[in-house]
């Protein structure tokens, strides 16, 4: 067990790394950098900021400084010297724990700064609509499946269809809509709303969960009619077991397995979806600061808040696979 | 009759209904268990043999399928006209059944104690520790070795013969009158099924309690039942006394069973295979079922379909002709007779033909 953890673990290294690889490529690509400003700069201003934050260094690798090292500090400070570029460095202090400053605060303010603030933020964001999606979603789910082609079940079906197929900037703006016109509830502009809980996280959280709500829905009620044609089922009712103690003690926990598997890659999903649902409902979480970041080209930031996105999932899905044998004892032993 | 039967099943019809039309699946079907009886009920997949018997438990998934006529009396009581908790006290209870596959039939996610005490509770009104002791001593009747141990158990951690003895265990749990085995060795390699019949005849001995049997092996029957009922295309064809039947079997489709499995005696016989297919059931047809694959098939076959009659002392069968196996056996030699003489005159031919060239 502890050797699976400590594997899974050692293999997420590669995966951050390949990660950040992927995004400081991409993001070199995009035309533009974090110092411009709508007006003209003077270009020895960008030329003083570049230099402050290291911009002005290679992107990849530094061959002149790993010329200039090898002449005359030897081989060993040579390599370090090649590596004195942009991403390098960055890797470097990444490693260390030190996401660099953000770019937006001219360097007053760190990315693990922006992330400690942002994210508790987007995390209650995204645990309500979790809770959301699997108190709802979940039942709805066995309700389908056990009244299945009655009303209960077309109503379920219909439910996880919009949640599936609408898009959440369209339920998300009708949802806001509604919200102003018909119950005159004006969008909050206040920020400190956000800070704990409170009432104003269930609109944009909702939204959030509906996709992966929807699909737990139909996971589930797939699930329990597979688990409801099993042979042990038949077994359960020929022991005389009412329905009550088949459905609760024989059924779910069987139908439970294909819905964990999914929630590791819904637990990305949700984090990934804050990203519109927070600039909708203007929640000042972390998936707004990373929107903002891109369009600014505030390139630490874009790094640190997806390295820190890609650490969560990674996570969550070692979590998922561990839950797997609590509910499975076939998987426990093996 | 001294005693009244424990189980007699009148008339039982069973019906499904699909996109294709309403399938037939048990006509008509008519037979008794007495107390501590083992019946024997023999016939191929789709006979209606697993239909029935689920329909004795009220078990037959509904819908598509429905008893559409006919009585169960258990005990005098008629279980179609149960309500369903009536009938869940009577299933597990009672009435308990043991199906076909043990690999599939335990639910994977519980501990083996779990599923074989929450019957003892539900209708011993144990509390659980004494349904632990009694499946602890269930396990042991059925030679589980350390029960106390393997109750802490998962299924998948016992193997297939394992995994039938908990099945026979968990069915005996409350001491039913009728054990319904739907099959309990065909899903286990050879030599476990022949210490899972072991097991099922010691078993029947000690507690005395009724079973029918459900096979598809004619040779399980012999060395367990005490009389037989033959089901082709869900219909009772023949049924006797296990020794009236094996040694003189009356209806064309028991010989042809008979006749596809090697004796053991010594008697060397010809194997033959029946041909062709079973029926669909879902065409409703006058002619008798068996009548395309009958090797004794005549006219009257065609437009008549046979109903059960005495043919000896408690021994129905339903054809409408006195066939026995002696018949079968000249029909046999006399078509393999045929078959030489086509292949004689078709070799005598090619031979005048090569002469003439």
């Amino acid at each position: 067990m502890i050797g699976f953890i400590i594997r899974r673990v050692l293999a997420m290294i590669p995966v951050l790394f390949l990660v950040a690889l992927i995004t400081f490529f991409l993001m070199k690509q995009a035309k533009g950098g974090p110092f411009d400003q709508e007006k003209e700069v003077a270009p020895s201003t960008i030329a003083l900021l570049n230099r402050k934050f290291g911009l002005d260094k290679p992107a990849w690798l530094n061959t002149a400084e790993f010329n200039n090292r090898m002449s005359s500090d030897g081989p060993l400070a040579a390599v370090r010297g090649l590596f004195d570029s942009q991403f390098g460095n960055y890797m470097l202090n990444a490693v260390q724990g030190d996401l660099g400053p953000t770019y937006a605060s001219k360097g007053t303010e760190t990315v693990q700064d922006k992330i400690k603030q942002t994210f508790p933020i987007s995390l209650r964001l995204g645990l309500i609509s979790l809770t959301f999606a699997l108190v709802v979603g979940f039942p709805l789910g066995i309700l389908g499946a056990l009244r299945q082609n009655t009303i209960f079940d077309y109503f379920s079906l219909i439910i996880s269809t919009i949640g599936f197929s609408v898009p959440t900037f369209v339920t998300g703006l009708v949802l806001l809509l509604v919200m102003s016109k018909v119950f005159g509830v004006a969008p909050i502009k206040d920020p400190s709303v956000w800070e704990g809980f409170s009432m104003s996280y269930f609109p944009p959280a909702i939204i959030l969960g509906l996709g992966t709500m929807a699909y737990i829905t139909r996971l589930t009620r797939s699930s329990v009619l597979e688990v409801k044609r099993q042979d042990y089922i038949r077994t359960a009712k020929a022991k005389g077991l009412g329905d009550r103690v088949v459905i609760m003690r024989h059924i779910l926990r069987n139908s439970l397995i294909p819905v964990i598997t999914i929630l590791g890659p819904a637990v990305a999903g949700l984090v990934t979806g804050s990203f519109i649902i927070e600039s909708v409902f203007r929640v000042p979480g972390i998936g707004s600061e990373f929107i903002g970041a891109i369009g600014s080209r505030d390139y630490s930031m874009i790094m640190g808040s997806t390295l820190f996105f890609s650490l969560l999932v990674a996570l969550g899905n070692i979590m998922v696979d561990l839950s797997y044998g609590l509910i499975d004892p076939r998987i426990r032993n093996s | 009759m001294a005693e009244a039967p424990l189980l007699e099943v009148k008339n039982l019809q069973v019906q499904f209904k699909t996109a294709d039309g309403v399938v037939n699946a048990v006509n008509n079907v008519s037979f008794s268990v007495n107390r501590g009886e083992t019946l024997g009920i023999v016939g191929e997949s789709g006979s209606g043999k697993s239909v029935t018997s689920l329909s004795i438990m009220r078990l037959i998934p509904s819908p598509p399928g429905k008893i559409a006529g006919g009585q169960i009396l258990f005990d005098g009581d008629n279980l179609v006209d149960f309500s369903e908790s009536e009938m869940r006290k009577i299933r597990g209870n009672r009435i308990s059944m043991i199906f076909q596959d043990p690999m599939t039939s335990l639910n994977p996610v519980l501990r083996i104690g779990k599923q074989m005490t929450e019957s003892l509770q539900l209708h011993m009104g144990m509390t659980a520790k004494q349904a632990r002791n009694r499946a602890i001593d269930l396990l042991s009747m059925v030679g589980i070795p350390a029960p106390d141990k393997r109750l802490d158990d998962f299924p998948h951690q016992f193997s297939g013969g394992m995994r039938q003895r908990v099945m026979i265990a968990m069915g005996l749990a409350c001491n039913p009158e009728l054990l319904i085995a739907d099959e309990p060795t065909t899903a286990l390699d050879v030599t476990i099924q022949a210490q899972i019949l072991e097991l099922l005849n010691r078993l029947k001995n000690e507690t005395g309690t009724a079973i029918i049997f459900i096979t598809h092996d004619l040779g399980v029957v012999a060395g367990m039942t005490d009389r037989v009922i033959v089901m082709y295309a869900g219909r009772v064809v023949e049924q006797a006394s296990t020794n009236e039947l094996f040694r003189n079997p009356r209806m064309p489709y028991t010989i042809g069973l008979l006749d596809s499995i090697p004796r053991l005696d010594g008697i060397q016989t010809r194997l033959t295979p029946i041909p062709g297919l079973p029926p669909d059931l879902l065409e409703k047809t006058n002619r008798c079922p068996f009548a395309p694959r009958c090797d004794f098939v005549q006219e009257q076959c065609w437009i008549e379909t046979p109903s059960l009659r005495q043919v000896a002392p408690d021994h129905t069968a339903a054809c409408l002709f006195d066939i026995d196996r002696d018949q079968r056996q000249v029909m046999a030699e006399k078509k393999i007779a045929e078959e030489q003489a086509v292949l004689d005159a078709a070799l005598e031919d090619v031979l005048a033909h090569e002469q003439a060239s």
